[in-house]
């Protein structure tokens, strides 16, 4: 791109330029070269001027030089004496015009004085000499003859000498053909040939200015307004590759100069990225302001101010582009938009501009959430499948058929009759406690989809709980969790069943009525350990002629367990420091026993932890308003009361084993759902006992 | 051979730039583990550059590039940080630093990036 950048200012018209400097100065050398031809020339006429007078006086100088002899052969002196004088004169007069021939000088004439070089023509020099010689010896031979006598000025007329005088005059006679042939005609018309080559010479300068000066200007016209035709065109075709460029780009192109003032062009796709045309010339803020989000448009300002420090390297703050990727402002009702916006310097010798990129990026941003949302699926799977088989196939199997037969419950709860607001909260304290439960067995079979999908859901029946108006719409909600519920339910069991976990060991159930509850006991076990895990504690759990419960009351025993195994670990056994402190083994224990005695069935569960701590309980029960017994004390049985009720939970968190208060109340319903009764007792730091009788 | 200040709270990452530093000409001429001292040392010492963390007791990196620019408005800083923050860096960058490197920092993106704001010393 470099070399078609236009070259600026002068260099583009250097040729042109150069050009004319030559053709001035060719023409200025003419012209001078005119000047100094018209001055010789002109010198060349003022001696010849002086030719001429030479001429004139030499001419008038032999006449009278001839009528001095006749004069004086006559006798007429009087005459003689007169052009003595005159020839005198004359002579004077030739000489001063030898010397201004000879030695260049200046000759007057009518007031003025004009000035003469010297003769430089060798020939004419020569001529000149010889011609003042023969006026020297005629001077020399006219002064012998009118040879003046000492202290005497004018010539005598007596004193004459006819010899010197004779000779004299023949001297000139004899000269008159060379003087007036070569001397000085000769002289005259080579000198006016001189002249007019002169003149002709004037004459061709002038013409080959005329000429060079119009080859000039038609080469003028065609080579150098060509080149510059030539240069438009380039331009021209830069300037549309430009356009074409901006046209077809697929991003949003333009430059914001130092003042963060939009330029003047912009790439078409501009205004389909950002829903505006006429951004030239406006302020890069009110642009950006109708697009990203107003906080994001401090950051920008203040990120591109640090790009246009020459200070910053670009490189070294370039992640911190805050609208790298970033939401549109759209309106409510349009779609979600995403834009992704980059910026560079544009160097200039110095940084002049900022170059601004936009890209329409909404479908990476869909595909990359689509792609997230496919990988969080498949790692559920994943997950799901691990869990599947790294738990005990017994337990999963039994789970997943609890966890079928709660959906089914629910199920027929909602389908129920009765819309008023206090059956509604009935059939939403039912499904808490039902989802509560799954919660607590999924979470000892390590199931974690299900732990999870059973928190959210329980959190959502928590919140209707609390709602004082219920109506049919509010489970809506609890219909989706239920189908999700449903979903995972179908998917756990195909994918188990592919596994090879459905042994058939229902059999044995429908035999005897009695059954082999070990999968059981090895759910409960599993579920103390991970719970004591979990809360940094050591538990043992051991359980005595727990096989010979019958099989009508095992899943709601086992429910009535699973909350008192996790409320012992959490509650009641303390932390192996805590037990050494007191003197006890650092590991807890927990025992299950049952037995039968006069047809009744009697499950005892007991742990040698801390003991019920009545006082906390009633404090908890002050705090939830509960009236008490006498005086501000409550008694025993009402605490118990309490515990059992729902709601109460000694423990502040709500972790995932105990703490919503609502394992007591699961307790209330399989008792009922069993006719069985509890009792409770307690030792303050040694143990706490349940005792759970019911009819066989 | 160029003379550089090192300002970080963490003696490892200290010792660390100091380490990598080495293998080029350049020196670590003195290490910094808040603001104030990193203000003090520059006075002191006047070196060819900083490398500043911005999380750090006493005076933080913000505030203490602002000082030195203060001080010496031709001042080249490095900021060496952990932060992800990008309006704090940006800041940083507006009071006066010539970068920023996040950690954890290798070897030769610190060099590249020390080179890089060596260059942009106008002489």
């Amino acid at each position: 791109m470099k070399e078609n950048k236009p070259v600026s200012g002068l260099k583009r018209y250097q040729g042109m330029l150069l050009s004319f400097v030559a053709y001035t100065l060719v023409v200025v050398g003419l012209l001078y070269y005119n000047y100094r031809i018209s001055q010789t020339s002109e010198m060349i006429g003022y001696q010849n001027d002086i030719i001429g007078r030479l001429s004139d006086d030499t001419i008038m100088m032999h006449s009278a030089a001839n009528e001095v002899l006749a004069d004086a052969l006559r006798g007429r002196n009087e005459k003689v004496d007169q052009q003595a004088k005159t020839i005198t004169d004359t002579l004077a007069g030739l000489q001063l015009y030898f010397d201004a021939l000879e030695r260049g000088g200046s000759y007057g004439d009518l007031g003025y004085d004009t000035p003469v070089d010297a003769l430089t023509n060798p020939e004419h020099i020569k001529r000149l000499a010889s011609f003042n010689n023969i006026i020297n010896n005629f001077k020399l031979l006219w002064t012998e003859a009118f040879q003046v006598p000492e202290g005497s000025e004018q010539a005598s007329i007596q004193s004459f000498d006819l010899t010197n005088l004779s000779r004299a005059v023949d001297l000139i006679n004899g000269s008159m053909n060379n003087i007036y042939d070569i001397y000085i005609e000769d002289t005259w018309s080579e000198n006016l040939a001189q002249m007019a080559k002169y003149a002709a010479y004037s004459r061709n300068i002038m013409i080959a200015i005329g000429v060079i000066t119009a080859l000039y200007f038609i080469v003028f016209v065609f080579y150098f307004v060509r080149r510059l035709g030539v240069a438009d065109r380039k331009l021209a075709l830069a300037t549309r590759e430009i356009e074409d460029i901006m046209e077809t780009v697929k991003e949003g192109l333009f430059l914001v100069d130092k003042e963060l003032t939009v330029g003047s062009q912009h790439s078409s796709q501009l205004k389909h990225i950002i829903g505006q045309d006429n951004i030239a010339n406006q302020k890069l803020e009110q642009v950006l302001g109708k697009v990203i989000p107003g906080d994001a448009l401090e950051s920008t300002r203040l990120f591109i101010n640090q790009l246009m420090n020459k200070k910053v390297v670009p490189e070294l703050i370039d992640t911190l582009n805050p609208i790298s990727r970033v939401r549109m402002k759209t309106n409510f009702s349009d779609p979600e938009r995403w834009l992704s916006f980059n910026f560079s310097r544009v160097m200039d010798q110095e940084i002049s501009r900022i170059l601004v990129s936009v890209a329409d990026i909404t479908k990476e941003v869909e595909l990359e959430r689509r792609l997230e949302e496919a990988k969080a699926k498949h790692d559920e799977q994943i997950e799901l499948l691990s869990s599947l088989l790294s738990s005990d196939p017994h337990l999963v199997e039994a789970f997943l058929e609890k966890s079928r037969k709660t959906a089914s419950y629910i199920n027929n709860v909602l389908r129920e009759e009765g819309y008023d607001v206090r059956e509604l909260k009935r059939k939403i304290d039912i499904i808490f406690r039902e989802i509560h439960s799954l919660k607590g067995e999924a979470s000892a079979v390590k199931l974690s989809a299900y732990v999870s999908l059973c928190e959210v859901f329980e959190n959502r029946v928590q919140v209707l709980k609390r709602q004082p108006d219920l109506t049919g719409d509010d489970f809506l909600s609890v219909a989706v969790y239920l189908e999700e519920l449903e979903v995972l339910n179908d998917r756990a069991t195909t994918v188990f069943s592919r596994l090879g976990g459905n042994r058939d060991h229902g059999t044995a159930h429908l035999a005897t009525g009695m059954v082999d509850n070990s999968h059981g006991l090895d759910l409960l076990n599993s579920l103390a350990q991970q719970a004591a895990k979990r809360n940094g504690k050591q538990v043992r759990l051991c359980s005595e002629n727990t096989s010979h419960l019958p099989q009508n009351v095992q899943q709601p025993l086992q429910d009535i367990l699973i909350q008192m195994v996790r409320n012992a670990v959490v509650h009641g056994i303390e932390t192996p420091e805590q037990r050494q402190q007191v003197g006890k083994q650092k590991e807890g224990n927990i025992r299950i026993r049952f037995a039968e005695k006069n047809g009744q069935g009697v499950l005892s569960f007991e742990d040698d932890g801390r003991g019920i701590d009545f006082d906390q309980l009633a404090r908890i029960a002050k705090e939830r308003g509960i009236a008490p017994d006498n005086g501000d004390g409550y008694s025993r049985n009402k605490l118990i009361a309490v515990m059992f009720a729902s709601g109460v939970s000694t423990v502040k968190t709500n972790s995932e084993d105990a703490g919503r208060g609502v394992g007591t109340s699961i307790i209330q319903d399989r008792l009922r759902q069993i006719n069985g009764k509890i009792s409770v007792n307690s030792q303050p730091g040694q143990l706490t006992r349940f005792v759970i009788a019911f009819p066989m | 051979m160029y003379r550089i200040l090192v300002v970080d709270d963490s003696s490892v990452v200290r010792n660390l730039i100091e380490r990598i530093s080495i293998k080029e000409d350049l020196t670590v001429i003195a290490k910094a583990s808040n603001g104030e001292e990193a203000l003090e040392l520059y006075k002191r010492h006047k070196p060819d550059l900083v490398t500043m963390d911005l999380t750090m007791p006493k005076m933080d990196g913000i505030e203490c590039i602002e000082q030195i620019i203060g001080a010496d408005p031709d001042a080249l800083i490095l900021v060496v940080s952990a932060l992800s923050d990008k309006f704090t860096l940006l800041q940083a960058i507006d009071r006066g630093a010539r970068g920023f490197l996040n950690k954890p920092i290798d070897e030769q993106t610190l060099l590249d990036a020390i080179q890089k704001v060596l260059a942009t010393r106008e002489n």
